[in-house]
């Protein structure tokens, strides 16, 4: 009998979406006939066809036409919005805006022409690859050993160098901070006065390391640096650093363990804009580093540096 | 190249097809999700959703076929998903019935059945069996081929989906 009110069910399936026959209308009558449970429960067709005009006019009542045009071509030209969509929107974005942080990083002087960027985009059913030139709007970043070649800042540089007894060597940043007015005019730029920063001794001359080795009472230090040099760092502010403008110098100290791992990075004077310690210290933070090291051991310590970003409007 | 151009003229010609279908099926699509979900708002986000995915699909395939059977089968898997979705997140005042106080009125004066009402108390697969069908226009056989089953079980889905409807007209009364 359960077999046989499932049939009526498919029946009554089909009469209610006018899809039945003669022949099943027929075996519906019959089971209704000797089935008062499904005769109560599904009615006869009359009672299906009532149900069904009800729904049919319900459904021709409908007086709702929205218009998703509007909003659809919004959403393709954002497709940031929707996380499953692997549009090539976003790589060739991605791709223009990654090319202006290396341009950047790179150091390209402003006013210099960047080269052209291949867009591919697509409108009204027409794919045309163009080549946009990425706005000229971009943030200079000084890093401070870019700005070395000054003649203020280089000279105490390699004095401090020779004359510091290497264990005082590991205090020279923050000696180096407090004799930076001493050495550098006030009115000189940040760049120049986070020259200062920099620790006096990143890269030992190679003559004065072989005239160490000839005393074994001597410790040898070598300190801690990026793997890559300082150009290893490459910090890349968030595009609303370019809108804003934002301009600055950011002096930070990375903790770096004995294995050369960055641990902790620190800003130890802000910028003024979040964006840019942000974009520093994450830059700082997925550098290597090579671990500084006292007669050939690692030990942590703690790496110095600072950016310095200007707005190259 | 003319391999590159012939591709992106066939890329650009299955991009004016989905406007096509865009055109032409927007509304029923809409109304259909509305039905299922019980919310316009939700409606008109899932609707592009299923139209962003039919573009998405035939940009990666230009050669592929758009039918209205692909989109009511996207919208349905995309309603059941807001729907599931929904569930976890009860917090939201997303109730099946939310909509119900304005769609009332149109179908109040149509003197016929709080469809909605109905619709909120079945089981998903059941709203879409009897939606693709009585409001969509398709066969059982049509409706089967998009939900991935049998023409025998759809009409099924319609017969108890029908046992509901009516049980809210009797209420009604």
């Amino acid at each position: 009998m359960i077999g046989q009110c499932a049939r009526a069910e498919v029946l009554a399936g089909a009469i209610a979406l006018g899809e039945a026959t003669d022949v099943e209308r027929d075996e519906y009558r019959k089971h209704l006939a000797g089935c008062a449970s499904c005769l109560g429960a599904l009615g006869g067709e009359r009672e299906i066809e009532r149900v069904m005009t009800a729904v049919a006019s319900a459904r021709d009542a409908e007086t709702w036409e929205p218009d998703v045009r509007g909003a659809l071509a919004v959403r393709r030209r954002t497709p940031v919005l929707n996380w499953r969509l692997g549009l090539s929107g976003i790589a060739a974005a991605v791709a223009v805006s990654l090319g202006i942080h290396a341009l950047v990083a790179a150091g390209i002087p402003q006013g210099q022409p960047a080269a052209p960027v291949p867009v591919e985009i697509s409108f009204n059913g027409m794919h045309v690859t163009l080549e946009r030139r990425p706005p000229v709007r971009h943030l200079v970043v000084v890093h401070n050993v870019v700005t070395l070649h000054a003649p203020v800042a280089a000279a105490p540089a390699p004095v401090r160098a020779a004359a510091a007894a290497p264990p005082a060597r590991a205090a020279s940043p923050g000696k180096a901070r407090n004799a930076a007015p001493a050495t550098i005019a006030p009115s000189r730029s940040d760049e120049q006065s986070i020259a200062a920063l920099r620790t006096a001794a990143t890269v030992p001359p190679a003559a004065r390391a072989e005239s160490l080795a000839l005393f074994p009472n001597v410790t040898t230090v070598r300190d801690v640096v990026p793997i890559g040099g300082e150009a290893a760092i490459v910090p890349q502010p968030a595009p609303i650093a370019y809108e804003e403008g934002a301009a600055g110098t950011t002096a930070f100290e990375v903790s770096v363990d004995d294995r050369g791992t960055p641990v902790k990075c620190t800003i130890t004077k802000p910028s003024g804009y979040l964006v840019l310690d942000e974009a520093v210290c994450k830059a700082a933070m997925h550098a290597k580093y090579s671990p500084r090291t006292v007669n050939g051991r690692p030990v942590p310590s703690i790496y110095r540096d600072a950016f310095t970003f200007r707005d190259g409007q | 190249l003319d391999e590159v151009y012939l591709r992106a003229d066939e890329a650009a010609r299955a991009e004016v097809r989905v406007d096509a279908m865009v055109r032409e099926y927007q509304t029923k699509i809409a109304r259909y999700v509305r039905r299922m979900v019980g919310d316009a708002e939700a409606a008109l986000d899932v609707t592009q959703d299923v139209f962003l995915a039919a573009y998405r699909m035939l940009k990666a395939e230009p050669s592929r076929e758009l039918t209205a059977g692909w989109l009511y089968r996207a919208a349905t898997n995309a309603a059941i998903s807001f729907m599931r979705r929904r569930k976890v997140v009860r917090m939201l005042p997303l109730d099946r019935d939310v909509d119900r106080g304005e769609w009332r009125i149109d179908e109040r004066s149509a003197a016929s059945v709080d469809l909605q009402a109905a619709l909120a108390r079945l089981p998903a697969d059941q709203s879409a069996a009897v939606l693709l069908t009585t409001y969509a226009g398709y066969s059982s056989q049509e409706a089967a081929a998009m939900l991935g089953t049998t023409a025998d079980a759809v009409r099924q889905r319609v017969c108890r989906a029908m046992r509901v409807l009516r049980s809210v007209m009797t209420e009604g009364r």
